[in-house]
């Protein structure tokens, strides 16, 4: 998961320590609709996956985003 | 991106600018679902090319909008390309001193051609780039504007709604073009259409060739390259392009 911490970083200009914690959209202050879709393209591009509609959506919390990409690589 | 085998809507496609873009774009391979309230023109037009579906739907009514793109979706797979040409023109001063009765410029005018101009712009496009972004398909959004939107006595309305019309342009092209998507605009001057000549007295339009650098107006099928181009160049994003002969408000 070194590579969705990356990802973290660089999207949300947060610190590495900060991308290992489960932050989420209500406290990440860049993270908004806007970069939530930086995110996404970033994501998709980098692992080669589609995500879904439904998991872009659920993907609110660092955690989350964690957990669900796991799902598509594994 | 290569127009052969595209999958592309037009709306106001039965007549006009839509209709010689439905009619070349499909010769050159381009599947297209020609949009149009006007059901015996799309009929004309089917008659005239088998090959463009032809879709009655009103475009400035948000649930309709819906439905038809969503029938168009299941019928064409999905959509590479949305030309949002349909628009009407009307003119009004803000202030009409010759009236006797009420002399502001009238409300539901206003609000006719926001609705056709500027509203249906704004459904058409987010049911159909909701439709790009899930299939993720790295699409274009072309919108047809005017050289009015620099603002023209006599057209409140119709300036401001091309005005909006080049925003939502430069918007989308900011936020979708992360998703490969293209939002590109043309603003044509005084083009040779029935349209002009029934907008605007032949005294008027011809003041307007003077001003008109080419001391012409446009014709259709230059409007045409110029949408083709705009296709094939997938370089080109929040942009207006201008076609209007060096003609300037």
């Amino acid at each position: 998961m070194e590579k969705i911490n990356t990802i973290l970083v660089k999207t949300f200009k947060i610190t590495n320590d900060e991308a290992t914690m489960n932050l989420s959209m209500n406290n990440v202050a860049r993270w908004d609709s806007i970069t939530h879709m930086d995110l996404i393209v970033t994501i998709e591009n980098d692992f080669h996956i589609t995500l879904s509609g439904d998991d872009i959506a659920e993907m609110i919390t660092f955690d989350a985003i964690r957990h669900i990409v796991k799902t598509y690589i594994s | 991106m290569e127009i052969k085998g595209l999958r592309i809507i037009i709306t106001g496609a039965a007549s006009g600018f839509g209709k010689e873009m439905a009619l070349q774009l499909s010769k050159q391979g381009a599947n297209v679902a020609a949009i149009d309230c006007n059901e015996k023109a799309l009929i004309e037009l089917h008659n005239s090319n088998k090959n463009i579906t032809i879709w009655n739907c009103n475009v400035a009514d948000n649930l309709t909008v819906e439905k038809t793109i969503e029938d168009i979706s299941l019928s064409m797979g999905t959509i590479d390309v949305l030309i949002n040409n349909a628009g009407i023109m009307k003119n009004a001063p803000l202030i009409n001193i010759l009236s006797k009765t009420d002399k502001k410029h009238p409300i539901e005018l206003w609000e006719n051609i926001i609705a056709v101009n500027q509203n249906a712009v704004f459904y058409m496009s987010r049911s159909v780039v909701d439709k790009m972004i899930t299939k993720r398909i790295k699409g274009l959004v072309l919108n047809v504007s005017s050289i009015s939107a620099q603002g023209n006595s006599g057209q409140t309305a119709y300036s401001a709604s091309k005005a909006a019309v080049e925003a939502m342009t430069v918007v989308w092209a900011k936020e979708l073009g992360r998703w490969g998507i293209r939002s590109v605009a043309i603003a044509p001057g005084f083009i040779n259409t029935a349209g002009t000549h029934k907008a605007l007295e032949e005294k008027t339009l011809e003041q307007w060739i003077e001003k008109t650098p080419l001391r012409r107006t446009g014709t259709i099928e230059e409007i045409v390259k110029t949408v083709q181009f705009i296709i094939e160049n997938d370089f080109i994003n929040g942009v207006v392009i201008n076609v209007n002969g060096g003609l300037t408000l």
